[in-house]
């Protein structure tokens, strides 16, 4: 992999997210009524909308107050929330974290269900096993998360009372405590996101499976262990990271619901109480962090790929 | 899609008796497990749309001295907080959901199917616009598109539709362009155009129905994803406002009474999973029914 390869994808990384910017703050600059108006609620005098609408630069053209907020993003001023006048990015700093060790632990969670789940399928299949994990899978992706996270709650926090019913507990407060807080919210996100994974691995893995090179590899006597792992697996590996990036970056949007059910103070649950605000700082702040996640993502299962398959080289 | 023979839009099938054709092909798609997903379908879509002939009481009645009854044999699913008949806000419900997903879904495909088709049609520089949109548009997680849509229009049943339309559009956009670019150079296509038809109805009578197949299988895919959406939005509190029932909305009201009368939040949930998982069977049956290959594995 070059350098230059690197470092245009990071400029088209730059570009789609000055794109989604344009696009969210048109968006919202363009709604009917004035921000101020919404702000004030239902009662304001003429005074107080001029006043307010000097104060928050909406007299300027939209252009102006478009460069002006990108410039203050750019220097890590994300601005100010309507709602509470509290600094976005100092909110953001407390909150990315949180987000992100769900985002994580749901990740670890979905890969330990998925990958041996759908590798097993794939060996065995058309036995039970393979039917059963199916069937699971389909089920998976037709529950709505956030009622899977409903139903852990009323299990194991309500009735057996093993773990608290929501909250945030820091790691530093110790490893039992953070765990019995976090293994509910993850095991909700990750549980939604094994299904496709399983879903893949079992598809990629049998496709790897007809291939002439696993016949090779038996007839040169490898064990059976090692065909599977080394020679399937490994081969299999480049459609599942595929899917498992493109899994790890919607959990970050995925987390929404999750966040608001185990009442967890994330950027998502930010980003749903800026919409049912309409605290349009915030929306376009939230918007536009979770994006770039997204796209850091992508990018890491990209390289990811040369990594695995030496064959791929970009240019 | 360039190795299916196309068919010219006015020349039926001569080769075999048409319903014994249909016939075949009917039962070749339905499976045992496709046609319980498919009865599961029909029986909540007319619980949909006949909702008041179904339902043992108004989604309205309430009768507080009825409140928060657990399932008896008065009420099957028991009364929410207000003494309203759980089992009768679920079936007044599959109207909001199965058809907020539905119109979604007709919304998306319209809307994408045009772009793709004019995109692949015309190329140019309407191509490039077009199709840079949509690139933007699937290059982020949908459900961040769908929060500003709302933030913009405010929460309401025609925001959360318009919005899930415009989000599920560029899939279909895509699907139906490659389409187009495919079919656009078949032999039946050019002569048309040569006998002087207008780019209209070439697209509509020449281009379309041969395309149309895959982007119904892929419109069948969307809908399970729309009625999850849906929910999700109204249990935000971001969707369907109260008192309309929606089945997510029915989650987020019940999450209050979790402790005291669990099925408040049993029950929603258990329909959302049933119908999604219904839809999504019967998507799948679809897509392994169209799907070329795996037909002569069959």
């Amino acid at each position: 992999m070059t350098l230059s390869y690197l470092a245009r994808r990071i400029m088209q990384t730059g570009v789609t997210l000055f794109l989604m910017s344009l696009i969210v703050f048109g968006a919202l600059r363009a709604i009917p009524g004035d921000a101020a108006v919404i702000l004030l609620g239902e009662y304001y005098g003429f005074e107080e909308v001029t006043v307010l609408r000097e104060r928050m630069g909406l007299d300027d053209p939209v252009y102006v107050q478009y460069f002006r907020w990108i410039g203050n993003a750019l220097r890590g001023d994300l601005g100010k929330s309507w709602r509470s006048n509290e600094s976005i990015t100092y909110e953001l700093a407390r909150r990315l974290p949180v987000t992100f060790q769900l985002a994580l632990l749901a990740f670890f969670t979905s890969l330990l269900i998925a990958l041996p789940a759908g590798l097993v399928s794939a060996i065995k299949r058309n036995t039970w096993f393979d039917r059963a994990a199916r069937v699971i899978a389909l089920i998976g992706i037709s529950l709505p998360n956030f009622w899977v996270g409903l139903m852990l709650i009323l299990a194991f926090a309500l009735s057996l009372r093993w773990i608290p019913s929501g909250g945030y507990v820091s790691i530093a407060e110790g490893l039992g405590p953070y765990l019995r807080t976090m293994a509910a919210p993850a095991i909700t996100l990750g549980t939604a996101m094994a299904a496709s994974t399983m879903r893949i691995t079992r598809a990629s893995t049998l496709e790897a499976l007809t291939q002439d090179y696993i016949r090779t590899a038996r007839s040169k006597g490898l064990r059976e262990f090692t065909v599977l792992t080394a020679h399937a697996f490994k081969n299999a590996l480049i459609p599942i990271l595929t899917v498992v990036g493109v899994q790890f970056g919607l959990m970050l949007a995925g987390s929404v619901a999750v966040e608001t059910v185990f009442s967890i103070p994330g950027v998502s649950r930010f980003l749903i109480d800026g919409v049912t605000n309409r605290d349009y700082p915030v929306v376009m702040a939230t918007v536009l962090i979770i994006s770039l996640g997204y796209m850091i993502a992508n990018l890491t299962i990209d390289l990811l790929y040369v990594v695995i398959d030496p064959r791929i080289r970009y240019e | 899609m360039s190795s299916r023979k196309p068919r010219s839009p006015r020349i039926p099938d001569r080769e075999a008796p048409r319903f014994r054709v249909w016939l075949r092909e009917v039962k070749r798609f339905f499976d045992p497990l496709s046609v319980v997903a498919a009865l599961v379908v029909v029986l909540i879509v007319v619980a949909a749309t006949f909702p008041g002939a179904i339902a043992p009481h108004g989604y309205e009645d309430m009768s507080l001295r009825e409140r928060l009854q657990p399932p008896n044999l008065h009420h099957l699913l028991g009364t929410d907080n207000f003494g309203r008949d759980v089992l009768s806000r679920l079936i007044y419900g599959a109207r909001v959901s199965v058809y907020i997903g539905l119109v979604a879904v007709v919304i998306a495909s319209t809307v994408g199917v045009s772009m793709g088709v004019v995109s692949g049609f015309y190329g140019g520089l309407v191509d490039t616009v077009l199709m840079r949109m949509v690139d933007v548009m699937l290059s982020f997680p949908s459900i961040l598109f769908a929060l500003v849509l709302i933030t913009l229009l405010g929460p309401s049943v025609i925001s959360l539709v318009i919005t899930m339309g415009i989000i599920y559009s560029p899939r279909m956009a895509r699907l139906a362009r490659a389409g187009t670019l495919s079919v656009k150079t078949e032999a039946y296509v050019e002569s048309a155009r040569a006998i002087g038809v207008p780019n209209a109805r070439l697209l509509l009578r020449y281009i379309l129905p041969n395309i149309i197949g895959p982007l119904v299988v892929q419109a069948s895919l969307l809908l399970p994803i729309a009625i999850l959406v849906e929910a999700t939005l109204s249990f935000l509190g971001l969707g369907v406002q109260p008192p309309t029932p929606s089945w997510g909305a029915m989650l987020s009201a019940g999450r209050a009474y979790m402790e005291i009368a669990p099925w408040l939040t049993v029950f929603p949930g258990v329909a959302i999973a049933v119908i999604v998982l219904s839809v999504n069977l019967l998507g799948d049956a679809a897509q392994d029914w169209a799907n070329p290959r795996l037909r002569r594995r069959q």
